[in-house]
């Protein structure tokens, strides 16, 4: 009797010790799971994206540019004057400058061909021109070429950031400083609206940059900047 | 003399379980209570058979035995009780609690030769069945905490171990005074020093929860 209850308490260690680790397998399966989920998901948001891109530039884009031809050739003509085809011919410009700039948000090229921190100085110079806000590009450290499904999440990153701080945040200032080590960290800051440290942001777009950097096996995290503005840092392993 | 030290050895045990138990008596939780004034209980009725020794010649030490077997088998069960949340667990607890003192009269009233061994070998095999089902319990609810650093998880196999090894020793109480006759008494100096590992495991559970006590407050 007393061998069977000894028996019996080892059983019961034994077997909750069993049961513990195969649920904790069955958690990490699942994280996993999940991860690989958001992974495939993000990567087909991409893909379509870059889809989109190509049917507007190559599609859209071009159809644009030959009905600007075709009517640079009818202005010609005696049968229309040119102030009546000066407006649309205005329009026209406006409307390809437009599919140019949805394909070029689409799609960055530079990102495909010169890599990430060509891409990133680029964006925040094209955002410049196109705002009054002073962005300011920083870089430290020698780039180190990632895979370029890494390289494209964190573009979407810092993108989202910067179209967050002038949008919403409605800031007039707004640095990107880049630093190259054993790890990639980025950190945005900008003077806007900021927010208080009881009320975090919370919304879809921050809920994508947190997937993406999850994604990416690295952190990101968003705090109010002193005085007025909100700061991003994003650290992304190299390895 | 050595049966006599064994007396006083398991008296001790009873003495730590209630120490640890009833120190900061209001932080702890109700089954480490019971636990406490279980082993109050078993010191109280020690002194009472030692009492009994000394001055009235032993004449009231089986009807103390006895009240103490039926004593501590309700409060084992109390603890219990105290530990299962489920309603059904606990209705099949003071049923058998009940069943149990039926038995203990009807023993006393009608089969008062054998009322020793029936009182103490159906008090054991309550305790064995509790003890299983509450391990039973234990798996089904699955915990993460480390089981060995939970209380009940000592008290609980302390319980079948202890009860588990005296189930034989009174089931077969008259046959083995029948074939050894006084060599009775070795045998009941290994259940007295068996029993005082048994306050001994029941005193780390007490500890295990004082620790647990002091490292919230502190936190």
């Amino acid at each position: 009797m007393l061998i069977l209850a000894g028996g019996i308490v080892f059983f019961v260690l034994f077997y909750q010790k069993r049961m513990l680790e195969a649920r904790l397998r069955e958690q990490n399966l699942e994280v996993m799971y999940q991860q690989k989920m958001m992974e495939a998901a993000l990567e087909s948001q991409e893909s379509e994206r870059k889809r989109v891109a190509a049917d507007l530039h190559d599609g859209i884009g071009a159809m644009l540019s030959a009905v600007r031809m075709n009517l640079g050739t009818l202005a010609r003509t005696e049968s229309v004057s040119a102030e009546t085809i000066q407006p649309v011919k205005t329009m026209l410009d406006e409307t390809i400058e437009s599919v140019r700039k949805i394909s070029r948000d689409l799609l960055p090229s530079t990102l495909e061909k010169f890599g990430l921190n060509v891409a990133l100085k680029e964006m925040c110079e094209r955002f410049q021109s196109l705002t009054e806000a002073g962005i300011t590009y920083t870089e430290h450290g020698e780039a180190v070429p990632m895979e370029k499904s890494r390289e494209i999440f964190v573009f979407r990153i810092v993108q989202e950031l910067i179209n967050n701080a002038l949008k919403h945040a409605n800031a007039s200032a707004i640095s990107v400083q880049v630093t190259w080590g054993s790890q990639l960290t980025i950190v945005v800051t900008d003077n806007g609206k900021g927010f208080s440290p009881d009320d975090q942001p919370k919304g879809l777009g921050l809920f994508n940059m947190q997937n993406r950097a999850r994604v990416l096996h690295g952190t990101f995290i968003i705090e109010p900047h002193k005085p007025s503005g909100t700061k991003a840092t994003l650290t992304v392993p190299l390895t | 003399m050595i049966f006599d030290i064994s007396n006083y050895v398991q008296g001790t045990g009873s003495l730590i379980i209630s120490l640890i138990c009833l120190k900061r008596y209001r932080d702890k939780p109700n089954y480490i209570k019971v636990l406490g004034f279980y082993g109050l209980n078993s010191v109280v009725f020690t002194l009472f058979q030692e009492i009994s020794a000394l001055f009235f010649e032993n004449q009231h030490i089986d009807t103390l035995a006895h009240a103490y077997v039926l004593l501590e088998c309700i409060l084992l069960s109390f603890l219990y009780y105290l530990i299962i949340s489920n309603k059904r667990f606990r209705k099949v607890i003071v049923f058998s609690v009940l069943l149990y003192c039926t038995i203990y009269i009807f023993s006393f009233l009608f089969f008062s030769k054998s009322a020793h061994s029936i009182i103490r070998s159906v008090r054991d095999l309550q305790m064995i069945i509790f003890s299983m089902a509450y391990f039973f319990y234990l798996l089904h609810e699955l915990s993460e905490d480390n089981l060995m650093r939970f209380p009940m998880f000592w008290i609980n196999s302390a319980t079948l171990v202890f009860f588990s090894g005296t189930f034989i020793l009174s089931y077969f109480r008259e046959y083995i005074i029948a074939m050894i006759g006084d060599g009775i008494a070795d045998y009941w100096t290994f259940r007295n020093f068996f029993r005082f590992a048994f306050c001994l495991v029941l005193a780390y559970a007490g500890w295990l929860n004082l620790q647990s006590i002091r490292a919230q407050k502190s936190g």
